[in-house]
């Protein structure tokens, strides 16, 4: 019987998400409303909490948002800094009011 | 205000995260005590799940006021990089836990003292790990007195010992 690998794919859909997410957050001149990606740093600078604000993913449960979030973050910085990531929290614009994220002044800041 | 929303418009925090191990430590202790042993075995493997993600977080530097489920991914991602052959199932996985543990410590060149890594194994792995799943909930699954007293001491232990893995 002839065996075959079999490897466990992402849904496309999060792929997507993953590739559009990285693609904002390399942008310099981005005029998109959405999604809002704020970098916290710590003391000595080094980004440690990202917080992404973001509709199109209120569907999906907290805990891949933050997979999704670590995924793109694996795609726009050096391994050496997505490791000092600590926190990775994705929101909805709503859930971010509620949260008092401070994500609409600082996209016109 | 129904729980639903309070639990998604307020997320959980290392604080409450263990003071919740706590309530569901004390609640197996009552269903232990009413003979209710799938349950108790039930309960136990979630506090002791939420003290050794406790341990990750606070070795990550983390603090009581950080949120928990945020912090998950990027202990996921860290993980594969400083120790990529850890399995990784799923975020109740208990021995990814306890293999982060080992990981992190030895990534801060601080290596857990062998002494307290057997006895992490033995009671996390050994016995928690080998009796406990998540999925356990869709079924009765038949434990003992015994097992529930097994389960239960290996979590005592990881409730009584936790601060030891800072």
């Amino acid at each position: 019987m002839p065996v075959h690998r079999y490897v466990a794919k992402r849904p496309p859909e999060q792929a997507d998400l993953v590739k559009r997410l990285a693609k904002e957050w390399q942008s310099t001149n981005s005029t998109a409303e959405e999604p809002v990606i704020l970098e916290e740093p710590n003391r000595q600078g080094q980004i440690e909490h990202v917080y992404v604000v973001w509709g199109d993913w209120a569907h999906l449960d907290r805990t891949l948002r933050g997979e999704i979030i670590m995924d793109a973050a694996e795609k726009v910085k050096p391994k050496a800094d997505v490791v000092k990531i600590t926190i990775a929290m994705g929101l909805t614009p709503d859930e971010a009011d509620r949260f008092g994220l401070k994500w609409r002044s600082k996209r016109t800041a | 205000m129904p729980l639903r929303q309070i639990v998604l418009a307020s997320p959980e925090t290392l604080s409450d995260m263990l003071l919740a191990a706590e309530d569901r430590y004390q609640d197996a202790e009552e269903l232990l005590a009413q003979r209710r042993y799938d349950g108790c075995v039930y309960l136990l493997g979630f506090s002791a799940e939420m003290w050794l993600k406790a341990v990750c977080m606070r070795l990550r530097g983390l603090t009581p006021a950080d949120l928990v489920m945020p912090a998950l991914p990027a202990l996921r991602k860290l993980m594969k990089q400083i120790a990529p052959a850890v399995l990784f199932t799923d975020y109740h996985d208990l021995s990814f836990y306890v293999r982060s543990i080992e990981a992190l410590r030895l990534d801060m060149l601080r290596p857990l003292a062998p002494d307290l890594q057997r006895e992490l194994n033995a009671k996390m792995i050994s016995v928690l790990y080998a009796e406990w799943i998540v999925d356990m909930r869709y079924r009765r699954s038949g434990r003992t007195e015994p097992q529930a007293w097994q389960s239960l001491e290996s979590a005592w232990w990881i409730k009584s010992n936790w601060i030891q893995f800072l």
